[in-house]
């Protein structure tokens, strides 16, 4: 945990000062999953506030320090589905839209190569935005939490509150449609 | 064959989640980032005068409560106050018969001599 069981009861007793330290602890953290989570830039930052006001209301309901990341977790996947489900967003990026440069950094990504170039990064990312508009929401976030941002089962679990055996299920599932939406791109790519 | 074929696609899915996870920028946050959730906070409370009205509510729920036990109580005391005045009016009642029956008893035994004499 990046902060001390203590503060979190601080802040949990209403002390602002213990509060304004799990905020400047945290934001990084939570607004790089915001961003994975929404793929936008520009909203990450509203979306994080969000996040931190839910979580000032929401503390005193926290049982023990110990399951703080969790419940913070879960707050940013709350806050960051109703964003989506406000905004509608319709991931409608087809098929025909990935570009040979997007592909070509997937090959490039696929054999290890590290991106440097900022438009191959960009590649990268749309084509992964394209690839995980083929599961359903529910298991984008997953797939994201476990795979980009790399929690492990038993956090998920935590997160989810579900066994880490209906996760793997559930994981091995996205990860096979992801996977199979990737092999039939670069078999379109080839014809 | 068909398990080195899965294994190579795992593989490869892995390398592009490594490749997505690097091409994310670094969250950039606003200096004022801080002080504008304080802000959200404070604009999110609930409207100043919906406190004190509710703190009001509470102490009348809390007065009303107390009112009611005293009139439980008060009434309790009342259903038992009857049966002692019962005890009380019987008392009396038992005295005054008890009176009138001396006094009868003794008008009896005046008017039983009276007869005696005149025989």
């Amino acid at each position: 945990m990046l902060v001390e069981p203590e503060t979190i009861r601080r802040a949990q007793s209403g002390d602002a000062a213990a509060f304004s330290e799990i905020i400047r602890t945290y934001r990084k953290r939570i607004l790089g999953t915001i961003f994975r989570l929404i793929g936008r830039a520009e909203d990450v930052e509203d979306v994080g506030q969000e996040v931190f006001v839910r979580l000032y209301y929401s503390l005193d309901q926290l049982r023990t320090a110990e399951v703080f990341e969790p419940w913070l977790y879960r707050l940013t996947i709350n806050a960051s589905y109703d964003y989506l489900r406000k905004l509608r967003r319709t991931r409608s990026v087809r098929m025909a839209d990935i570009s040979l440069d997007q592909l070509s950094a997937a090959d490039a990504a696929e054999s290890g190569r590290r991106l440097t170039d900022e438009r191959q990064k960009k590649d990268i990312r749309e084509m992964m935005d394209f690839l995980l508009g083929h599961v359903s929401e529910d298991d984008r976030v997953l797939l994201t939490l476990k795979e980009i941002e790399g929690l492990s089962l038993k956090d998920l679990g935590e997160v989810y509150h579900v066994n880490e055996n209906a996760l793997k299920v559930r994981l091995f599932r996205a990860r096979k449609r992801v996977l199979r939406a990737y092999e039939q791109l670069k078999k379109q790519d080839q014809l | 064959m068909a398990q080195d074929q899965d294994l190579k696609g795992w593989s490869r899915l892995e390398s592009l989640f490594a490749a997505y996870r690097s091409a994310c920028p670094d969250p950039r946050d606003s200096p004022d980032f801080v002080p504008r959730v304080w802000a959200a906070i404070e604009s999110s409370r609930p409207v100043s005068w919906i406190f004190p009205l509710r703190l009001w509510a509470q102490r009348l729920a809390l007065g009303a409560s107390l009112a009611a036990a005293l009139l439980i109580g008060y009434v309790t005391v009342l259903q038992q106050a009857p049966a002692n005045l019962d005890l009380l009016e019987a008392g009396q009642m038992d005295a005054l018969t008890v009176e009138s029956l001396d006094e009868q008893d003794a008008a009896f035994w005046q008017l039983a001599s009276m007869a005696e004499n005149n025989r």
